[in-house]
């Protein structure tokens, strides 16, 4: 018998399969992702109920696109979710704030301006995002003193 | 904030004598206000931005929590009830082990704890704020009242 062979054909850089009208949008993937994630941790959840499962869609859905539209619909979510919530892992390591988080560079503006608006606790995101705690030592907790520190450091690079 | 918005967040405050005492404010939160602090945010969060006492573990165990009111002289005891001499703080957590509240007793028996960044609240017991939202209540802590002088 003739030997069988493999041939393995390389892919070209620009090599893209266009999305066809029957598959899975991208959003819907990434909320079933977050789902996954969620029930993984479900001990947790079932119990304590941070997040809610449903406000993923809100996040997510189509037509919250655009990074302001986003950040907004995050932020609110992520403010009624943690209203009585004092401990980081369930303030900050929950999907809405870790979405704001996921939109880039260009969330820190829209972080900045909300600070601006009135104080929270945006200094998790500020720090992931930029690497940076302008706050410093002497300011450790100091919730106003953070505040100020990372306005002064948006308004020095043009943020604000 | 309507009695009906905290009875719902906490099923248990209903029917008691509890009272909101103070505004909402982000400024401080329960662990902070356990410690008698009303001007810094305690947290043991990896990157440094909240306070937590020197030297002591960051991280979101119980135990870290026990090392830090360890510094300020709290000891595990056994019950949440008044002590005379004795001050004390109780420690919720949820399924996970992982504290989700702090609670502190005030001179009359009754508890005062600050219910994340919203309001302060006197409860008149611990077992009031257990439930979904912070699970049950898990250490209690006492020291001896600090001496006036």
């Amino acid at each position: 018998m003739p030997e069988q062979t493999t041939v393995e054909h390389e892919r070209p850089k620009n090599w893209y399969v266009p999305r066809r009208k029957h598959e899975t949008p991208a959003w819907t993937t990434f909320t079933r992702t977050w789902r996954a994630y969620l029930t993984a941790r479900s001990s947790h959840h079932r119990t304590c109920e941070w997040p809610s499962h449903k406000s993923l869609r809100v996040a997510c859905s189509p037509g919250t696109r655009e990074p302001a539209t986003r950040f907004r619909a995050l932020a609110r979510q992520w403010k009624n979710e943690t209203r009585y919530a004092s401990h980081f892992n369930q303030m900050f390591l929950i999907p809405s704030y870790q979405q704001i988080i996921g939109l880039g560079p260009s969330a820190i503006p829209l972080i900045l301006r909300e600070l601006e608006n009135e104080p929270g606790h945006w200094f998790w995101a500020l720090a992931a995002l930029t690497g940076e705690n302008p706050a410093g030592q002497g300011a450790v907790g100091n919730v106003e003193a953070m505040r100020q520190a990372w306005l002064q450091w948006g308004r020095e690079r043009g943020y604000l | 904030m309507a009695p009906r918005d905290l009875e719902s967040a906490f099923p248990g405050l209903a029917g008691t004598a509890y009272e909101v005492t103070s505004p909402a404010t982000p400024v401080y939160n329960c662990v902070a206000w356990a410690a008698a602090e009303d001007s810094r945010w305690w947290e043991p969060d990896p990157f440094q931005i909240y306070f937590w006492p020197e030297g002591i573990q960051r991280n979101a165990e119980l135990d870290s929590y026990l090392a830090a009111f360890a510094t300020l002289g709290y000891e595990v005891c056994e019950s949440a009830a008044p002590e005379p001499g004795f001050e004390k703080v109780a420690i919720y957590v949820g399924s996970t082990g992982q504290p989700t509240h702090m609670a502190r007793q005030l001179d009359d028996g009754c508890w005062t704890s600050k219910l994340g960044q919203d309001v302060d609240i006197n409860h008149t017991d611990p077992a009031d704020l257990a439930g979904t939202l912070y699970g049950n209540l898990s250490h209690v802590l006492r020291r001896p009242v600090p001496q006036q002088t």
